[in-house]
Order: structure tokens, then C-alpha cells, then sequence
């Protein structure tokens, strides 16, 4: 039986129990039920070579119960996936070093047998599973029957749909939860008071998102970028050991205000994840136009080997941070029927 | 090597936990206290060196196996503080407190110990968001209810802490609601309350339990979770401005003039319209409790010159009044 080369590296024994994971020249170590994430490098790792992407976005439907202006899904799309043939999917990953499944969609619970994917996930592989949700269909039963099973559950919140119940079924549930609220010029105002609401109704995880897509509108402009850095770095020292706020990649360096926890990383999709789509494609992220049809793991593993510059372009849509405008200052062209 | 370390999922909703015993005797709990104390320091960091990488028995397995508790694999995953303060534990008289104040739940096996030990279980409060509020009782062991000197002992036990008691309610740096004031107050039969909202329950209880000594007086806790998103969560206790004492005031009948009579039975009380209808529903009632002697004889002047038939009752033996 092969070793792989960063089972050999010597690391304190108060993290010996942690998973690992080979990056480009560091070793990750992690923990799937509390996302315990431990960076190592220097001298002893810089052999080390990435074998497997670290996570798997999954949009395991596309369907959804709610209808979104600003979702970049296209939900007539039907879902080329059943329970058993993404559970094989995600064992092969599982066994080629990938660490974490995130599934969203679409909405992940409306796909038929999800609980028992993910309960079988959590059983029979070492991946860490966690649930991006619109929390419509989160009752209290599936959020206990979730809970011992992932790693966190991610609510995304709408103005008009009340998220309470979801949140009061988590919390009570024991699972580690987050939320997710997408920054729009028109929410930008409330965000503090949002975040604070958030934070009194028992959430201890808030991650702000970026818009992606076409609609002008819905992006922040740059003085509302700058607004908004501010207004979490204030937020940021207030919330302090009570509430973790997040910002997701697509911020890109409009969000230089905020204090980083190692510096500005780069956007790892492509690379360090990659998203699954409902119609058996691999991408880079949710946004981007770039996609390769393919068959089992380890088709999707040679295809992030060998694709890999095609998965490191930046997405056309609007939003992207690969882009040094974010895409948002193209002149404007009538669309090409 | 460089090692980072950071938490990439989201934090678990934690909440506090706390749970309160009562045994038969101080020495008991003393004990108890003692034995928790000790084995929560040991899991702590015990926890802290092999959350990841646990290996073999655990301090608390090895405290369940010596007091034949049943919980298996007690203390470990969400089960004991991840981050921030470790439990902390304290005797209070005849009872043991024990507060997390930062986790998603604790063992179960604490309270099984209590029950071994030929204690029980107060209250567990387990995984809550809001604030605690901890109500004290104040008695003088060994001295009557009606004796002038348990006045005097907690009067003087009230004098002392009620300028030591606003550094107990600071909140944390970040946590701009303003402090809740705390409220000394009466219960059934005389007895003499404090309730506190304090910023760290254990070290609050233990304050409060010190000066009390030095006044020979004892105390004992009742714990309770504010409700959600109240102001003032001890503003039922705040409801009236009547000064507290022994006397009360019963209506054993209304006069003719019913309007008077309600009129009377508002001021009295000083409440609403409807309350006051149900008040005098049915009589006699008592319509005023635990109000001081003065106060409950103007509140009977006020009801016979609106044409009740109302007296004031004091339950003392040689009824001197209020001291």
C-alpha cells in the first residue's frame, strides 16, 4: 500500500488526529465535523503537490421552490443525479483526497433521498458535508436528522421569505449553521441592523455575498463597496468572539478595508474548488461559462488536471474578481440574438 | 514549519449552560462542589490538548467510572467548551452552581452526580441565548421570621452590597445595551430577594455569597433565563413603587357607590381598570401584599372613605410595626 508523501510529515500531536490534505508546497490538516483547519508550511512541505481539489461545490438540483431574480440557475435544468450515483461520485473524490461537499442548487432539499446522501456520506466516507439551503424546507425534523451529519448548514436569506423558523430549527437542532445574505446596493443600509438582528436570533456566522450576474443594478458601486468595508470592519470589532462575519471570494480587493486572516488569498476556484453541476458538468465556480461534461471521479479528476487553464479564466459574468474591473465597467453592447 | 490555524466552518450556536443542585447540608455541597471543580479543570485541559486527536480516557471518563456514573464518553465533540471561558463551579450554602458560559451543551453526568451524592437537580438551563438572571434569598439561620434582628442583618447585608453591585452588571466592550439595574425585592412570608443580571454568573454568586457571610447571613439561588428581547427583564419585579413589608390589606366589602370603590381599589393598587373589576370580583380579597405597615394603613383610609369595609392585618405576634 502506497504512502502518500504528506502522511510522513511530522506534526504536533495535538493535531494528529486531523485529516490531511496536500496543497501546493503546504500541509492541511482539518477537522470535518468543526472545519478545524490547521495551515503547515515551510521547508518539510514544499514537495507537496495537490491532488485532488479540496472541495466540491455540488448543485445536485437545479429545481428549487423559490424564484429568484438574481439566481444564476437555470431551473428547468433536470438533475442528471441520483442518490447512489453522487454518493459514487463523491467516494471516488473522497478517496482521491478531496475534503469537503458542499451541496446547493438549485435547493438541495427538494432533491429526493438528500437526508439519506448525506447521512450515508457521513458514514461512509471522511468528507465533510455541508448544506447551502434557501431553509424553506429546514423543519425541525429534517434539521435534527441533518445535524450529526455535516459540518455546518448555510441559510441563504431573502427579504420575502421569513428565515426565522429555519434559524429557531438549527439552533435548537445543535448543528453548527451559518447565514448568508447577499450585499445589494438597496440592503447595503441595513446591513449592521441586519447582522445584529442575526446575531440577537442566535447566529453566529454571517458571510456576505457578492452579486454575480447581469443585472446592473444589483451591484455595488464603488463608494458602496468602500461603505461597505467599512461598515464591516466595524461590525467585525463590535460582533467580536460573538458573531464570525465572512466575506466571500468575489469581493476580490474591494474589500480592502477588512482586516484578512492570512492576507488576500486568490480566488481558488478551478483549483481548490470546483462545482459540480445538476447536469454532470465541471466547473470552476457558479458563475462562470466555463464547463466540462464528464462521467465518473476519475474522469472529473483528469479533467481538473488537464483543464486546468481553461479552469483558471476568469468567468464573463459580472461580479468576477478575476477581472481587475469585476467586469462592471464594460461598455455596453446590445446582446447577439 | 509555520502552522496556522483557523475554524473554516461556522461556529456552532452556542449558548451557556448552567445547572444548580441543592444538598443536604453545606458541607455537602462543599464537596460536590470540590469534586466538579477539579475534574472540570482537568477535562479542560485535557480537552484542549485532544479534541483532535483524543486518545484513551479522558479525565471525565475517568471521574464517571469512579462515582459509577452511566454517561459514556462523557465531555467530549460539542459536549464541553471549544472556546472561551472554561466551566466554573462554586458552593452557595446548601447548593452547587456550575456555568458554561459558552458552549453548546455539557454532559449530562453533573446532574446524575448530584443525585448520587442525595441532592437534586434545582435547574439546568441548557444551550441559552439570553441573559441569566439569578434571584438570591436571604434568610438568618436560626432566627425567626418576625425577629428585629434578621431586619437588621439584611438591611445591613443591603447597605453593603448595593454600591458593589453595579461592577457586577458591566457588560463585555462590545455589548453596547445598557446594564440591567439590579432589584432587591420581597417573597412570600417577609423573606428578603435579590435579583441580578451579573456580567459573570460564577464570580457574581461568589461576591455576593462572601459579603453575605460577614453578615451571618445565608443565601440561597434561583436561576432563570430572560426572555428574549425584553428591555428590562426584571420589570415585573420594578412593577410597583409600594415600599415593601409584612402588612396587607384585605376588602372584606364595597360601599354603594361602586365607582368610588373601583376608584379607590386603583389607587390603592395602582393598576388598571379591568385588573381592578377583577380584584373585587369576588370578596373579600386580599388587595394588597408585602406593603409596609404606613403604607398599608393609608391604602385602608383611602378604601373606607370610598365607603369599603377594608382592614390591614400585620403578621407578627406583638404587631410594633415595621422596623
Amino acid at each position: 500500500m502506497s504512502t502518500f508523501p504528506e502522511e510522513l510529515i511530522v506534526v504536533p500531536p495535538a493535531f494528529a488526529g486531523l485529516r490531511r490534505f496536500a496543497e501546493d508546497g503546504a500541509l492541511r490538516l482539518f477537522d470535518r465535523r468543526t472545519g478545524m483547519t490547521v495551515i503547515c508550511d515551510g521547508e518539510e512541505t514544499a514537495h507537496l503537490r495537490m491532488r485532488a481539489p479540496r472541495v466540491v461545490q455540488f448543485a445536485i438540483t437545479n429545481a428549487c421552490n423559490l424564484a429568484c431574480t438574481f439566481c444564476s440557475r437555470d431551473v428547468e435544468a433536470r438533475s442528471q443525479w441520483t442518490p447512489a450515483s453522487a454518493f459514487e461520485l463523491l467516494k471516488g473524490l473522497d478517496d482521491a483526497g478531496t475534503l469537503e461537499v458542499a451541496f446547493g442548487g438549485g435547493e438541495p432539499l427538494v432533491f429526493r433521498g438528500f437526508v439519506e446522501l448525506v447521512e450515508r456520506l457521513s458514514r461512509e466516507t471522511r468528507l465533510a458535508v455541508s448544506v447551502t439551503t434557501n431553509g424553506t424546507r429546514l423543519t425541525s425534523e429534517v434539521a435534527r436528522a441533518l445535524a450529526p451529519h455535516v459540518g455546518q448548514i448555510r441559510v441563504s436569506i431573502y427579504d420575502d421569505v421569513d428565515s426565522a423558523p429555519p434559524i429557531a430549527n438549527l439552533a435548537e437542532s445543535g448543528a453548527r449553521f451559518g447565514v448568508n445574505y447577499l450585499v445589494t446596493p438597496a440592503r447595503l443600509p441595513e446591513v449592521e441592523a441586519r447582522v445584529l438582528e442575526l446575531a440577537a436570533r442566535g447566529v453566529r456566522d454571517v458571510l456576505l455575498l457578492s452579486y454575480n450576474g447581469a443585472d446592473p443594478s444589483m451591484h455595488l458601486s464603488l463608494s458602496e463597496s468602500k461603505s461597505l468595508a467599512q461598515r464591516v470592519e466595524r461590525l467585525g470589532r463590535a460582533l467580536r468572539g460573538r458573531v464570525l462575519l465572512k466575506l466571500d471570494v468575489c469581493w476580490g480587493d474591494r474589500m480592502e478595508a477588512v482586516p484578512t486572516l492570512f492576507g488576500q488569498p486568490p480566488c481558488g476556484a478551478g483549483r481548490e474548488f470546483v462545482v459540480v453541476t445538476s447536469d454532470r458538468r465541471l466547473s470552476p465556480c457558479s458563475f462562470h461559462h466555463v464547463s466540462h461534461p464528464f462521467s465518473s471521479a476519475a474522469d472529473l479528476l483528469e479533467l481538473w488536471s488537464s483543464e486546468r487553464a481553461s479552469l483558471s479564466t476568469a468567468a464573463q459574468t459580472p461580479g468576477c474578481a478575476r477581472t481587475s474591473d469585476f467586469g462592471l465597467n464594460r461598455p455596453r453592447a446590445l446582446p447577439l440574438v | 514549519m509555520r502552522i496556522r490555524i483557523f475554524q473554516a466552518f461556522a461556529s456552532n450556536n452556542s449558548g451557556s449552560y448552567t445547572i444548580v443542585g441543592s444538598f443536604r447540608s453545606a458541607a455537602a455541597a462543599e464537596e460536590v462542589a470540590t469534586l466538579i471543580g477539579a475534574v472540570a479543570q482537568a477535562h479542560s485541559a485535557w480537552f484542549e490538548q485532544n479534541q483532535y486527536a483524543e486518545d484513551g480516557e479522558s479525565p471525565l471518563d475517568a471521574f464517571a467510572r469512579e462515582h459509577g456514573l452511566s454517561e459514556e464518553r462523557p465531555g467530549r465533540e460539542d459536549a464541553w467548551p471549544a472556546h472561551g471561558d472554561p466551566p466554573s463551579v462554586s458552593a452557595i450554602g446548601h447548593q452547587v452552581l456550575l456555568h458554561a458560559p459558552y458552549t453548546v451543551t455539557m454532559p449530562r453526568l453533573f446532574g446524575e452526580l448530584f443525585y448520587k451524592k442525595g441532592g437534586r437537580v434545582d435547574v439546568e438551563i441548557d444551550h441559552a441565548h439570553e441573559e441569566l438572571a439569578v434571584e438570591f434569598q436571604f434568610w438568618v439561620p436560626k432566627l425567626r421570621f418576625d425577629d428585629p434582628e434578621k431586619s437588621r442583618r439584611i438591611d445591613a447585608l443591603e447597605a453593603e452590597l448595593a454600591p458593589l453591585l453595579p461592577a457586577l452588571l458591566v457588560r463585555d466592550e462590545y455589548d453596547k445595551r445598557p446594564c440591567i439595574p439590579h432589584m432587591f425585592h420581597a417573597g412570600f412570608w417577609g423573606s428578603r430577594h435579590l435579583t441580578v443580571v451579573m456580567s459573570k454568573l460564577v464570580p457574581g454568586v461568589a461576591s455576593v455569597r462572601a459579603v453575605a457571610e460577614r453578615h451571618g447571613v445565608s443565601l440561597g439561588v434561583r436561576i432563570f433565563e430572560c426572555a428574549h428581547g425584553v428591555t428590562d427583564p426584571l420589570a415585573s419585579l420594578r412593577g410597583s413603587d409600594r415600599p415593601w413589608g409584612r402588612a396587607r390589606v384585605i376588602l372584606w366589602s364595597i360601599g354603594a357607590d361602586r365607582v368610588a370603590a373601583l376608584k379607590a381599589v386603583r389607587e390603592v393598587r395602582g393598576c388598571g381598570l379591568d385588573e381592578v373589576k377583577a380584584a373585587i370580583e369576588e370578596l373579600p380579597t386580599e388587595v394588597l401584599v408585602d406593603v409596609d405597615l404606613a403604607y398599608a394603613e393609608r391604602a385602608v383610609l383611602t378604601l373606607q372613605q370610598a365607603g369599603c369595609d377594608a382592614e390591614r392585618v400585620f403578621p407578627t405576634r406583638t404587631d410594633t410595626g415595621e422596623t
